[in-house]
């Protein structure tokens, strides 16, 4: 099976994410949602599937509390369903469809949203995600493992603890009845922590290789903070020379990163490794990001937008539109290359 | 490879040290087993060996420790690290990251082992402990053993010199725990590799270490070769105990060396009487306090339980053996309450529970989880029993000063529960589960994590309990408890009851759970030591009993 590699995986996170947010037409939305569910079914490993949100039932929640609040909320467009009485408090003037309507649709894109990262978050595993820490901050990235690890234990535990306070009688009434839960809970956690890291240190944690910063680098810290500082309060005058301030200040952070990560050398029990896969998932995903939303420049308006106010009309769909969006299905398409 | 030179060692805030004057060697390519009661030091001196005492639970340390050349005082735990692998109790809190392999190489990428190095490393160990078909799961997928032995690969990937186990199979059912010995023999037979090992449980592992180190109240008392510290160390399992008493020497450490000590005499008693302790166990035979018919349970589609048949009568014990995820856990939980069935009834004496809270259930019934800590929260044990009864709304009740003496808790009734040790722990739980006074008694795993004598303690108390008419269920791996405890036994496999009798047919009939007696004298019926010598003893018609000289 094909897997690909986790930096091809952000950019094409970042860009299904991007036209989520920016399309309110339903059918790209729907569209956008199918690529999404496909690239889940296609790309992730079974384990990965076991475990998830209940996705359906989540949307659902989601279209249903985003329709009826917009349509209570919102006093505009003109196909009035209903009139509740004028001095009722925000509900009070006339109910629309198109209030509904938009309301399902903002809904809808946040559905989208979620089911974006749900697919990422079943195809890339996390141990995977913290290759993207740099060298520096590796101690950042063992902590997120670390606590990925540990969720999932604690909940177990949580459950164990009711059933066993359960069984001597225990119910769960007022908030002084989670004491006798949150005490076990909490003693397990930290024995479960010391264990933990007595373990990393019986295993030579932290023994050989220890995160240093030379001077230089510290320098250019301190330097690259200041000018950023300084650079966003001239910007805010209106000042012209803060954005230069801005972009050094940038520059020279990016040299701490990359110093400071080079100071720092980890090895990996398995490299990255680029495949044309992945150029390709990216080069896609790239595209498709560039047509939709750069096209704004273009034509002047933006193809994704859509609006049912004044008075609903159909959406307008647009083929070449359609189309692009199926660059997102480039990692499901590409699985079944051997 | 490992010299320990009048060691004390004193943990902090404490004025009793952990270790006294300890003096020991180890040296290469030896298997030791460290034993001893829970308390006696052995954990302690295993954190000896690779710094974690004193430099990572603090406390002082007069005395010296060298391993493999290196001062470990000086040195501390990192640097020993590359030396000394060690592995903890508990599979689950040892595991740092998800997946298998990145676990193991998880010490390598720390210490920036190229990757090309790393790979091979990691290839090793995987093979080494039968991993790689587990490789890329992740660890909350597998079972306890296989846990245990990725912990034991990530310490071997480091290289090390000297193996460090404390306790690695105590929270393991006996088939896992069969699986991490047999890896470890291994790796001290076939690469030599130095093993220091604690244990409460002997029987299966004395045939594999050269030496056996005892250790009580921070001493050690006895350090020899296996057969000659058999002889003096007081608590010892079955066989031994039976070869100790009828003085055959050198002890036989398996049952195959022990049939050949056998006689003809022993042979024909075991095979002509009707073992006595039969009868003696069936005296109690009174009316049904538990009956479960036809139960049947689903979890996400799959049938855990199919129509299970028991019942327990006053002042009996039965036992419920099984492998793993049989189903016998679950059935507990599905008589308290816990888990709601499916089918079938339960009816504790005499009334259905279908339909009743697990509060309300419990109240009639005393159930054990696995986990006894996660019951104890108060700040005393006294407080720990008044909860339940607050829970159970009797607040007027005041009889548990009674259980506090029974459960030989007077002593520290007063103290913060889970400062108290293992046993101790444990009989607090037993309390707070069973001061409502319940007829019936359901125990999960009693014996999880106990020494032989906390162990004991437990055997006495639950019969003395059985003797006025209290009636008991237990789930357990220990079939030596079985065999002590139990008039019937049931046997479960895939959610059925697949065997269900007197505990003497089951466990006779079935080799993979008979006790050691049993497979030293399969005609007999004999399941424990008492019953073989007692007979032994009536029977022998000729010279005097050689104790007795």
């Amino acid at each position: 099976m094909r897997t690909y590699d986790v930096r091809a995986w952000v950019v094409w996170l970042i860009t299904g994410a991007l036209l989520a947010i920016f399309t309110r037409n339903p059918f790209y939305l729907v569209i956008l949602l199918t690529i999404s569910r496909i690239v889940m079914a296609a790309c992730a490993s079974p384990e990965a599937t076991k475990w998830r949100l209940p996705f359906w039932r989540l949307a659902g929640v989601i279209l249903l509390f985003s329709t009826l609040f917009n349509w209570l909320i919102a006093h505009l467009g003109q196909s009035v369903i209903l009139t509740l009485p004028a001095n009722w408090p925000l509900v009070g003037g006339p109910l629309t469809l198109e209030a509904a309507a938009y309301g399902f649709l903002s809904g809808l894109s946040l559905v989208v949203l979620l089911a974006i990262f749900m697919t990422f978050n079943a195809v890339v595993p996390v141990h995977q995600l913290t290759r993207l820490v740099p060298g520096a901050l590796h101690e950042m990235g063992i902590v997120m493992l670390v606590a990925v690890t540990y969720v999932p234990e604690t909940t177990r535990q949580f459950q164990r603890i009711r059933e066993a306070q359960a069984i001597r009688g225990h119910r769960l009434r007022t908030l002084r009845d989670w004491r006798p839960i949150v005490i076990p809970l909490l003693i397990s956690g930290l024995e479960r922590a010391m264990n933990l890291a007595e373990t990393m240190v019986a295993r030579g944690y932290g023994s050989t290789v220890q995160v240093r910063l030379s001077n230089k680098t510290r320098l250019l810290l301190v330097a690259g903070s200041l000018l950023f500082l300084v650079g966003s309060l001239r910007v805010a005058w209106q000042a012209t020379d803060g954005w230069v301030m801005l972009f050094m200040g940038a520059v020279s952070i990016g040299l701490v990163y990359r110093f400071s990560s080079r100071e720092n050398a980890r090895t990996n029990y398995r490299p990255l490794t680029w495949s044309w896969a992945d150029s390709i998932v990216i080069l896609f995903a790239i595209g498709t990001l560039v047509l939709l939303i750069g096209s704004v420049t273009v034509i002047e308006r933006s193809v994704l937008a859509y609006s049912p106010y004044p008075r609903l009309l159909l959406p307008a769909f647009e083929w070449w539109v359609g189309m692009s969006l199926l660059g997102l299905l480039m990692p499901a398409l590409l699985v079944l290359v051997p | 490879m490992i010299s320990i030179q009048h060691l004390t060692y004193t943990y902090p805030r404490r004025s009793k040290p952990a270790l006294i004057n300890v003096s020991w060697r180890v040296s290469d390519g030896e298997f030791v087993l460290l034993a001893g009661p829970s308390g006696s030091g052995k954990s302690t001196l295993l954190r000896c060996l690779n710094g974690l005492a004193p430099h990572f639970s603090g406390g002082t340390l007069a005395g010296e420790v060298v391993v493999c050349g290196h001062d470990v005082v000086q040195d501390g735990p990192q640097k020993l690290s590359q030396h000394v692998g060690f592995v903890g109790q508990d599979p689950e809190s040892q595991a740092i990251l998800d997946i298998v392999e990145n676990e193991i190489a998880f010490g390598l990428e720390n210490k920036a082992v190229p990757t090309t190095e790393m790979r091979l490393r990691v290839e090793e160990v995987l093979d080494l402990l039968d991993l790689s078909p587990l490789r890329s799961r992740s660890i909350v997928s597998l079972s306890g053993g296989e846990c245990q032995r990725v912990a034991i690969a990530a310490a071997l990937v480091q290289k090390p010199s000297v193996l460090v186990l404390d306790e690695p199979t105590s929270q393991l059912d006996p088939q896992s725990a069969e699986d991490v010995l047999r890896s470890l023999v291994r790796l001290n037979e076939d690469l030599g590799l130095t093993i220091i090992m604690a244990e409460h449980r002997l029987e299966r592992i004395i045939r594999s270490v050269d030496r056996i180190t005892y250790l009580e109240g921070g001493r050690v008392t006895v350090d020899a070769p296996v057969k000659e510290a058999l002889q003096s160390i007081a608590v010892v399992p079955p066989l031994i105990q039976l070869a100790r008493e009828l003085d055959w020497r050198p002890l036989p450490l398996t049952v195959r060396e022990a049939k050949r000590f056998i006689t003809s005499d022993e042979r024909r008693i075991a095979e002509t009487t009707q073992s006595s302790m039969v009868s003696q166990l069936v005296k109690h035979s009174g009316s049904s306090l538990l009956e479960v018919n036809d139960l049947s349970f689903s979890y996400n589609g799959h049938h855990t339980l199919k129509k299970v048949n028991l019942d327990v009568k006053s002042g009996e014990a039965v036992a419920l053996i099984g492998r793993n995820g049989a189903g016998k856990s679950t059935l507990l939980k599905c008589i308290v309450g816990l888990l709601a069935v499916r089918s079938g009834s339960v009816s504790i004496n005499g009334r259905q529970t279908t339909g009743r809270e697990v509060a309300d259930i419990c109240h009639e019934v005393g159930y054990l989880p696995q986990y006894p800590d996660d019951l104890l929260f108060a700040e005393t044990v006294r407080e720990e029993f008044e909860t339940t009864l607050r829970n159970h709304r009797r607040h007027g009740v005041v009889g548990f000063e009674d259980l506090i003496h029974r459960l030989g808790l007077d002593t520290v009734s007063e103290r913060y529960p889970r400062d108290l040790s293992v046993g101790q722990r444990q009989r607090v739980a037993i309390g707070a589960i069973s001061v409502t006074r319940p007829r019936v008694l359901l125990l999960d795993e009693p014996t999880r994590g106990l020494d032989m004598q906390a162990k004991g303690n437990l055997v006495s108390l639950l019969r003395k309990w059985m003797d006025e008419g209290i009636g008991l269920l237990f789930v357990t791996h220990d079939v030596e408890l079985v065999a002590m405890l139990a008039r019937r036994t049931y046997v479960m496999s895939q959610g059925e009851i697949i065997a269900a009798g007197d505990t003497h047919e089951v466990l006779g009939s079935t080799p993979q759970f008979a006790p050691q007696i049993t497979r030293l004298f399969p005609e007999s019926g004999w399941l424990t030591v008492t019953e073989a010598l007692t007979d032994l003893n009536l029977n022998r018609p000729t010279q005097p009993d050689k104790r007795m000289v």
